[in-house]
This record gives structure tokens, C-alpha cells and sequence, in this order.
């Protein structure tokens, strides 16, 4: 899978997975653009060293005009850019009964709007071959019990992947969408008082462990390449199975009856 | 269905499905306040055919992306009625344009009204319903929720996140004896929007063969979204929440 000379725009440079797949994408000779937007209550990431190959960026993901000069600046270093990753997700924990209209507001900003201009800006810069990755998540399809705006947001971009996939896919741009779930911190994140999906977790998990930022990183770096050139529109579950399994225990059922 | 002595809010009753539902759940026995933005005629014409057949309506004008509003208009619903059983979540910006055409205010509009409004109308009828301990909300979707609707990618966008809506109100709301499910329609024929919107260019619309997109060989219409929604609304529903029900005539089957 010859992925060395594309370029890959990573939105999120800050997080724990968009430094691995930068890495492990250098690591394929591709060029990286790594992102880190400013986003409140975070501390400030240190600054990656731009070495060839690398290109670090400050966008502002809510700025049309932000998201087209920072792909015309791909464009004049690297003569192209080949893939777009969205990883940029943000979760604030409030129930519809308690939740502000501005907290609301911002939390669809920072998910669905970002998704959607990186997405006009993907489609006016990338050429034929080109590829939108949304990392997104299971809670575009399973509610949370606790972070309502979130999985709003989620299902939103859903939609934004299906519709990107019939516009962008006329000019030869594939888009595709990741539902993460069951990473190790999922419980602290949206354990809920409503929602059994995050008691006990780990041993719900049919694969028998956590899904990690390389099984991430593998997935992301196949939709990259020319062998995934089929693949549009599609939502690829990626939580070891723990949506398909209500039994409480990654034990077989038989096993269960006997308790 | 018999909804004697209940209560409905419907947004957006002025036109189209938003019009069938009221008109229905009033010819089941609910007084129906009726709630409009601009279509002031159109409002005005479903209280009089609500009232000509012996029902009950109000008609509120509402910005129900202003919280403020919204508030107010649950107020002035509780004043005159005194509950509020059935919140309908019914309007819809939909101005059709390109994935790559779209302008930021334009998104932020249709943001406003397809997500914000439903959020906000949900809110402001919590405690109501709350306390009455039973209460019904009913969010209007789309097929778009799930099928790309390529002429108007945003519209799609908020048909996604309202799915979302009605399953976390679902989770959240069980516990205070009220339900939340989602109506999807397909295509459904109404009177022209006032200008409002664009005709979309999707190709579902582009050539429609009425018999070979609709297996049941027609388009909706708004008094079949009615009859639903009335159903919903209903004491017979109870066990039925979180769902998101397609009403098609079978057509995403066969486009």
C-alpha cells in the first residue's frame, strides 16, 4: 500500500491520536500538516519542530476564510493535498434539561460546523483521488445519557460524510467515516447514571480489550491508500464489537445463564 | 385515536405537514395550538378549519430559534390551556443549496431553526410535562436523516442530529413518564412554501415517476403524517420511545 508523497492535513495536531497518526504516517513517507486550533480550557500543546516534510498550522477550523488559506498554503508547499482527517472532537458533558443555549451552540460549532468547512474547503482544493476521513463516533448511533450536544453533533457529520461522499465522489474525492468507541478513558468520558454501555466496559468488549490509537492509525492509513479506492460513504464501526453485545461480559451467553 | 382532553404544541403549523398534523390530532380531540414564524394566512386557516369542525386552536407566532420566545410561547400555551400533553417539533428551514455553495449565515439559519428550534421548544416544556408525570414530544424528521439529500446537504446534516435528539431526550426523559420518537417522511406533497425555499435539484426530485418511487404508487400527504404523529401522541404508544419511524410509502427501498 504506496501511500509516500501524499499529503495529509491532520485537524487536530494537539490530540493523543492525531499525533499518532502523524507519526506513523511520516513514518510512510507521507507529508504531514498538522494542525493545533486553539481551543479554550486546553493547555497548549508544544510546538512540533516543522522539519521537511511537515507543515504545523494554527487554522482556526471555524473560519472559512482561515480553512481556505491554509489549504492555498498546502497547496504552494507540497503542489497538492491528498487526504483530510477531521479528528477534531470536543465533548462537554450536559443533560438537555440543564444544558445553555450557548454551551449547546458551541459544541455544534466545534464538531459539525469545523467538519463542514473543512469539508467546502476539501472540495474546492482536493483533485481526483483525494480522501475526507471523519473521525467521529459511536455516539453518532448511541446515545450517551450525559453529553447530549455531542452526539448531536455526531450525527450531523454522519449526514455531512453521506452527503460529501455523492457530491465530492462525481470529482474522484472518497469520504468515509470512523465511529470510534471503547477507548480506555470512554467510561470517565461518558459514563452515564441513565446508560448501562460504559459499566463494567472493558469486559463487554467482545475483542477482550480496548480499541488503541494504532488499531486507529492502521484503519486510517488503509482508507488512505489506492486499495480502499471503493470505499465512500461508509461508517466503519471500530469498537470491538461493544455495541453488539448486551450480555454484560465478553464470557459466552451459555456462561452467563448459569450466574 | 382518542386525544380528548390533551394539549398539542405543533411548530410550524402554518403549512404544509406541520398543518396535516394539527388538523389531525384536532379530529382526534385535542386543542392544538398553533405555532407560525411568517405564514400568518396559513396559521390563521388552520384554526378556522380546526374550529368549523367543532375543535379547539390557538394560533402563537414564534421565533423558535430565540429562547426567549420559545419560552414565552409555552407561557401563553399554559395560560389559555392549562398543559401541555404533545410538543410536535415540525419546522424546518430548507433553502436547497450546494455542499459548496453554502454561506456561513445560510448554514447558521438552517442550524437555528432544524436543531436549535427543536432544542429549545423541548426545554421549555420539560418542566410541564415534568410535573404532569406523562407527556408526548414528537420531533418531525426526514428520510434525509439517514439518505444524503444532495440538495441541501445542511438540511441532512440537521435530520442526523435530530435523530440523535429524540434518542437522548428518549434516555432522559423516560424516567418522568414521557416519550420522544421521531417521524421520518419521504416525499410528501404540499402547497408551495411562500417562497421560503428553493425547488431541489436531489436526484430523487429531478424525475419523479410517482409509481416507480413510491411502491405504494403515491406521494405522502400531510394528513397520513397526521395520522402517526396522532398515534404517537396517544395513550396506546407508551411502550414506544427513541424510535425513529420512516413513512415513505417505501420509496428509500427502491431509489
Amino acid at each position: 500500500m504506496n501511500r509516500k508523497d501524499k499529503t495529509i492535513f491532520i485537524t487536530d495536531g494537539n490530540s493523543l491520536l492525531g499525533k499518532q497518526i502523524a507519526k506513523e504516517a511520516a513514518k510512510e513517507g507521507m507529508r504531514v500538516v498538522l494542525n493545533l486550533p486553539a481551543e479554550p480550557g486546553l493547555p497548549d500543546a508544544a510546538r512540533p519542530d516543522e522539519q521537511d516534510g511537515c507543515l504545523v498550522t494554527d487554522s482556526d477550523l471555524l473560519s472559512r476564510k482561515a480553512m481556505d488559506d491554509v489549504f492555498r498554503k498546502i497547496l504552494n508547499k507540497f503542489g497538492k493535498i491528498d487526504v483530510l482527517i477531521h479528528n477534531h472532537n470536543h465533548v462537554i458533558r450536559k443533560s438537555i434539561e440543564e444544558c445553555d443555549e450557548e454551551t449547546f451552540r458551541k459544541e455544534m460549532e466545534w464538531n459539525a460546523k469545523t467538519a463542514f468547512f473543512c469539508t467546502q474547503a476539501a472540495g474546492r482544493y482536493m483533485k481526483e483521488g483525494g480522501r475526507i476521513l471523519y473521525l467521529s463516533s459511536i455516539h453518532d448511533e448511541k446515545p450517551t445519557g450525559c453529553a447530549f450536544p455531542y452526539s448531536l453533533s455526531k450525527g450531523a457529520v454522519k449526514m455531512l460524510c453521506r452527503e460529501a461522499a455523492v457530491v465530492l465522489g462525481r470529482k474522484g474525492i472518497r469520504s468515509n467515516l470512523i465511529e470510534l468507541g471503547s477507548g480506555r478513558e470512554d467510561d470517565r468520558i461518558f459514563g452515564s447514571d441513565l446508560s448501562n454501555l460504559y459499566q463494567r466496559y472493558e469486559s463487554k468488549i467482545p475483542i477482550g480489550r480496548f480499541v488503541s490509537y494504532q488499531d486507529i492509525t492502521n484503519l486510517v492509513l488503509f482508507l488512505c491508500s489506492e486499495e480502499s479506492a471503493a470505499l465512500n460513504g461508509a461508517d466503519i464501526r471500530m469498537d470491538g464489537g461493544l455495541l453488539l453485545n448486551y450480555t454484560g461480559s465478553n464470557k459466552p451467553a451459555r456462561q452467563e445463564e448459569g450466574r | 385515536m382518542d386525544l380528548k382532553g390533551k394539549t398539542a404544541l405543533v411548530t410550524g403549523a402554518g403549512t404544509g405537514i406541520g398543518k396535516g398534523i394539527s388538523l389531525e390530532l384536532a379530529r382526534c380531540g385535542a386543542k392544538v395550538a398553533i405555532n407560525y414564524y411568517s405564514s400568518v394566512d396559513g396559521a390563521l386557516d388552520t384554526k378556522t378549519r380546526i374550529e368549523e369542525t367543532g375543535g379547539v386552536a390557538m394560533v402563537v407566532q414564534t421565533d423558535i430559534s430565540d429562547k426567549e420566545q420559545v419560552n414565552a410561547m409555552v407561557r401563553k400555551v399554559m395560560d389559555q390551556y392549562g398543559r401541555i400533553d404533545i410538543l410536535v417539533n415540525n419546522s424546518a428551514y430548507q433553502p436547497n443549496i450546494n455542499l459548496l455553495e453554502y454561506d456561513e449565515t445560510t448554514y447558521d439559519r438552517v442550524m437555528n431553526t432544524n436543531i436549535m428550534g427543536y432544542f429549545l421548544c423541548t426545554q421549555a416544556v420539560l418542566p410541564y410535562m415534568k410535573e404532569q408525570k406523562k407527556g408526548r414530544i414528537i420531533n418531525i424528521s426526514s428520510v434525509h436523516s439517514k439518505r444524503p439529500f444532495e440538495a441541501d446537504p445542511v438540511y441532512s446534516m440537521t435530520k442526523g442530529a435530530i435523530k440523535m435528539l429524540t434518542r437522548e431526550s428518549a434516555v432522559e426523559f423516560g424516567r418522568y413518564g414521557i416519550t420522544v420518537n421521531a417521524v421520518e417522511p419521504g416525499g410528501v406533497r404540499v402547497e408551495r412554501m411562500n417562497g421560503h425555499s428553493r425547488p431541489a435539484k436531489g436526484n430523487l426530485h429531478r424525475r419523479y415517476d410517482i409509481s416507480r418511487v413510491f411502491p405504494v404508487g403515491r406521494m405522502g400527504l400531510p394528513s397520513d403524517i397526521g395520522y402517526l404523529v396522532s398515534f404517537l401522541a396517544s395513550d396506546e404508544s407508551e411502550h414506544i420511545s427513541g424510535s425513529c419511524i420512516r413513512i415513505d410509502g417505501g420509496s428509500m427501498l427502491v431509489v
